[in-house]
């Protein structure tokens, strides 16, 4: 009842989708790893974002690679609930014009019942070689619901659903776009996990809005 | 350009093969199972006490190498947790309480004992267990009846030392003594933090 709810919810919010709007598909592959030293944690991040169709001048199947981000981020945990990070991401454009971002965000991830969630309040800061720098303000919320049971063991399947709603302000430039993303998940014995599912982005923004639709592979690995 | 991708891509996925090959956890277990699955001794304890009522969740676990099933309920108004062995003789019940719910002597003996240990504590789920035999719990539960029953308290909470700040599991016998403490290790949540 509760995994029906959540699809109907995502696929309405494709109903969204007016006529004058684009839409791109594309996939996603992500590794994410995580090493823990007692109250301090490293991760490295790699995700690729590779475009296969678009609609927005004439539909058509294309491949065409976007962008690739590397993040590293240096994780501090306050209490068994709270963490503190500071990151750094190099991304790689389809165009060479790479880009620097510096990140800071506070996660908040606090399991009351059966279900898990998180918070995360995160700011950026994007710097472009011939633009001028873009800061964000973005807060996710994610839930993380088990499949099997009260609680996700490991070899089990989970599902992860999140809404995050970002504000981004360029060159006197106001940007607003909505991430809505729905996985299915598997925690293997050794701790790490293979997610499977779809980001769906709308900038908001844009004239005419714009909808983006990432299949995303995800394998995140932690060490202890 | 596309090769730098590949190469750090590569690299990436090397590393994942080596650490995969290192790092081994202890296993624990717990999923649904279905009433028919479960030991008869257990099915017709909880419909004696309980009656014939709908809405029980029936769960199969497995921690350190101990198997057990539990039945979780709400009846009167009150969540129950009953733990049985694998052959179906009930072993405790569990019923969740608030904080405000507990006699005083109980709440001041647990308070000494948060206050001398820890310099911060947040409670965030208490339990009274019941232990004793299959008729002494049966009579508890329908007839309020504590002859043969022990009660110990199970408290689930955030804890703050001079070392360590994590969340613990303790069980207290009625007087306050301390008889068990664990630490509790939550799964990572890689996937909520980044």
């Amino acid at each position: 009842m509760r995994l029906r709810f959540l699809f109907i919810l995502f696929f309405l919010s494709g109903i969204l989708m007016a006529q004058d709007s684009e839409s791109y598909l594309g996939v996603v592959p992500e590794i994410n790893l995580s090493y823990k030293l007692k109250r301090i944690k490293f991760n490295l991040k790699a995700e690729s974002f590779q475009l296969f169709h678009t609609n927005a001048d004439n539909p058509a199947w294309d491949y065409q690679y976007e962008q690739t981000d590397i993040q590293f981020f240096v994780s501090k945990k306050i209490n068994p609930f709270t963490f503190l990070a500071l990151g750094y991401q190099y991304g790689i454009e389809a165009n060479d014009n790479n880009t620097h971002r510096s990140i800071q965000q506070f996660s908040y991830v606090f399991k009351p019942g059966n279900l898990k969630w998180g918070h995360r309040v995160r700011t950026d800061q994007t710097f472009y070689q011939s633009k001028a720098a873009k800061f964000r303000f973005r807060y996710r919320l994610s839930l993380e619901i088990p499949l099997q049971g009260q609680s996700i063991d490991y070899n089990e399947f989970y599902m992860v659903t999140s809404d995050e709603f970002l504000y981004a302000y360029q060159n006197k430039d106001q940007e607003y776009e909505n991430r809505l993303a729905m996985y299915i998940g598997y925690l293997f014995e050794n701790s790490s996990k293979l997610q499977l599912g779809i980001d769906y982005r709308t900038d908001f923004s844009s004239e005419p809005l714009v909808h983006n639709y990432w299949i995303r592979l995800g394998y995140l690995v932690s060490l202890q | 350009m596309k090769y730098l991708v590949q190469i750090v891509l590569s690299l990436l996925s090397f590393f994942l093969v080596v650490i995969n090959l290192n790092a081994q956890e202890k296993v624990e277990e717990e999923y649904r199972v279905k009433e028919s699955e479960v030991p008869v001794q257990a099915q017709k304890w909880i419909h004696g006490t309980f009656g014939e009522m709908k809405g029980i969740k029936w769960y199969y676990e497995k921690s350190s190498g101990k198997a057990s099933y539990e039945a979780k309920l709400k009846s009167d108004r009150k969540v129950y947790s009953i733990e049985f062995d694998t052959t179906g003789v009930i072993e405790d019940v569990e019923q969740k309480y608030e904080w405000d719910e507990l006699e005083s002597d109980i709440k001041t003996n647990l308070t000494k004992y948060f206050r001398s240990n820890y310099i911060k504590y947040k409670i965030i789920k208490i339990q009274k267990q019941y232990v004793g035999t299959a008729t002494d719990l049966k009579n508890y539960i329908r007839q309020n009846e504590k002859e043969g029953i022990t009660v110990n308290y199970e408290i689930e909470f955030h804890g703050k030392t001079q070392t360590e700040n994590e969340l613990w599991e303790c069980l207290f016998r009625s007087n306050g003594e301390l008889l068990q403490k664990k630490k509790i290790i939550l799964k990572p949540a890689n996937n909520l933090e980044f």
